[in-house]
């Protein structure tokens, strides 16, 4: 999974526009008792933190394997509260998942929590033995002012060396910009076509193209208000 | 008796299918298409479903269909709720067509690595298994991405360029499981026109081919039909920067942004550096 680090547009004269923080176990340790209230407690603390997006945040009526018996619960609960839903859902998946992601517009808030995390949960973690790596994706120079503001330091890179092969036939820079941000290729180029022409005839709002936009993205890695900006500007052309 | 990576993915047709279950205990269980599909009989021809396709899979005469051939059994036309009359249905999916939903659909766990999606841990867990170290760089490849997808066929050659260079696909990756020889990379002919919106392979090399693995890549770009991305993996220096700058040519791309594994899981468990 080496998608966050192609995502395009971000550039260093506009810090701190975008920063995702991941959690990840090493897959033999996902059945070790008590790691999954670990990783169910660093949801909660995310959520403390005001994101933006998370995981599976648009999926709380859809089947998810993962979940088994929960999700009856979870669609049960949706049905009277859906903002409420959309966040037990972080809870839900990151008690049984390997992996759970949330994305940030504000430096100050991941730092917050960063440090939240290092004051306590990532000792208990040391003492439990459980292997809860945390990973950054963003511009490098927010990460490393991350890393100065919350004592810690970078351990391993994954960067981009770019695009090969038949890119002549690839989007726009500025589609591009808006499909990269799903990793996983979920959102493809007639989907962001379709948004761009339906917030030019006014369907749609730059607002409601950009969440139009993440619904497809299972990781929540999608940046609503980075794409809105993308959405307004390209309703001008 | 153990039980392979190949065999999970020859026997995941029941294992990831796991909306065509039910319907597979039905006794019309035998008409279901292999493919996901469109009950011609619910849809309304009103078109909602046509662009959210990543691959461009689904057409709209009076009525919209899925095209088998160019459907990665990704899952988001069923996913979205898009459709109205949840005409969107789950297909019977059978060995090899199966690699198709393991390496498009996130939802989809390779149990051959444990992880949600078609790569490995990657970076992510690098603070605790030191898969990637100082002195070597973890290559990346990530074909089909964005936008157009790839064909195995595609994957296959670009094993076999890394091979013939003396750099082998990691044993651990999913795609590994495909190879059919080893010696020369080939996979296994039945996977070939397969279809995936991405298939990611991984490689470490040794810190002083970085010039050589971009010759690789340059060559690889004017040979395949699809596009790829290509990411590297390098520990950082002892004052926490990267060494991209002492590792590639000046004026190399890269983009301002990446990942940062912070080390926070360090030391947890007792591996060799």
């Amino acid at each position: 999974m080496s998608h966050t680090s192609q995502r395009r547009g971000l550039s260093p004269a506009e810090p701190g526009k975008e920063l995702i923080v991941l959690a990840m176990i090493p897959s033999e340790y996902q059945n070790k008792t008590g790691i999954g209230s670990a990783m169910a407690e660093l949801g909660v603390m995310m959520l403390k933190h005001h994101p933006e997006n998370w995981i599976l945040k648009n999926f709380t009526t859809t089947k998810i394997p993962q979940l088994g018996p929960a999700q009856g619960f979870l669609e049960w609960f949706y049905q009277r509260s859906p903002a409420r839903a959309e966040r037990l859902t972080i809870r839900l998946v990151a008690s049984v998942s390997t992996v759970i992601t949330a994305l940030w517009t504000d430096k100050e808030k991941v730092i917050n929590l960063l440090n939240e995390l290092k004051s306590d949960w990532v000792a208990n973690n040391q003492k439990n033995g459980y292997p809860i790596s945390i990973v950054l994706s963003g511009l490098f120079s927010d990460i490393h002012h991350c890393c100065q503001k919350s004592h810690c330091q970078e351990h391993t890179y994954l960067q981009s060396l770019g695009i090969f092969g038949v890119a002549q036939n690839l989007p726009g820079e500025k589609e591009l910009e808006l499909i990269t941000m799903c990793g996983h290729g979920l959102v493809g180029n007639n989907y962001v076509r379709d948004l761009i022409r339906k917030v030019q005839t006014q369907e749609l709002s730059p607002k409601e193209a950009s969440l139009k936009l993440a619904e497809p993205c299972v990781c929540g890695i999608v940046n609503p208000i980075r794409a809105e900006e993308i959405f307004s500007q390209l309703a001008k052309k | 008796m153990k039980v392979t990576r190949r065999d999970f993915f020859k026997s995941s047709a029941t294992l990831t299918a796991t909306s065509a279950l039910s319907s597979c205990l039905s006794s019309q269980a035998e008409s279901i298409p292999a493919h996901r599909w469109i009950d011609q009989s619910l849809c309304i021809g009103c078109g909602g479903c046509v662009p959210i396709c990543p691959m461009s899979a689904i057409q709209l005469n009076e009525k919209a269909q899925i095209n088998p051939e160019e459907c990665a059994e990704c899952g988001v036309c069923y996913r979205s709720r898009v459709c109205p009359k949840d005409a969107i249905k789950s297909g019977r999916l059978r060995w090899p067509r199966t690699l198709r939903e393991i390496f498009s659909n996130p939802l989809s766990e390779h149990k051959s690595t444990g992880v949600l999606g078609r790569g490995t841990e990657g970076i992510k867990t690098n603070d605790s298994a030191n898969r990637y170290q100082a002195g070597f760089i973890g290559v990346f490849v990530e074909l089909g991405r964005p936008v157009l997808g790839t064909r195995f066929r595609e994957v296959e050659r670009v094993i076999k360029k890394f091979k013939a260079k003396g750099y082998s696909i990691l044993e651990d990756n999913p795609v590994a499981e495909l190879i059919a020889e080893p010696e020369t990379g080939s996979l296994l002919p039945e996977v070939l026109d397969e279809k995936a919106i991405s298939a990611l392979l991984e490689f470490i090399i040794p810190e002083s081919a970085g010039k050589e693995l971009l010759v690789i890549l340059q060559e690889l770009g004017r040979e395949l039909e699809t596009v790829f991305s290509v990411s590297v993996a390098l520990r950082a220096l002892p004052d926490g920067s990267s060494p991209f700058k002492n590792l590639f040519p000046s004026g190399t791309f890269t983009l301002p942004n990446g990942k940062v594994n912070l080390g926070f899981a360090q030391g947890i468990i007792k591996r060799k550096e």
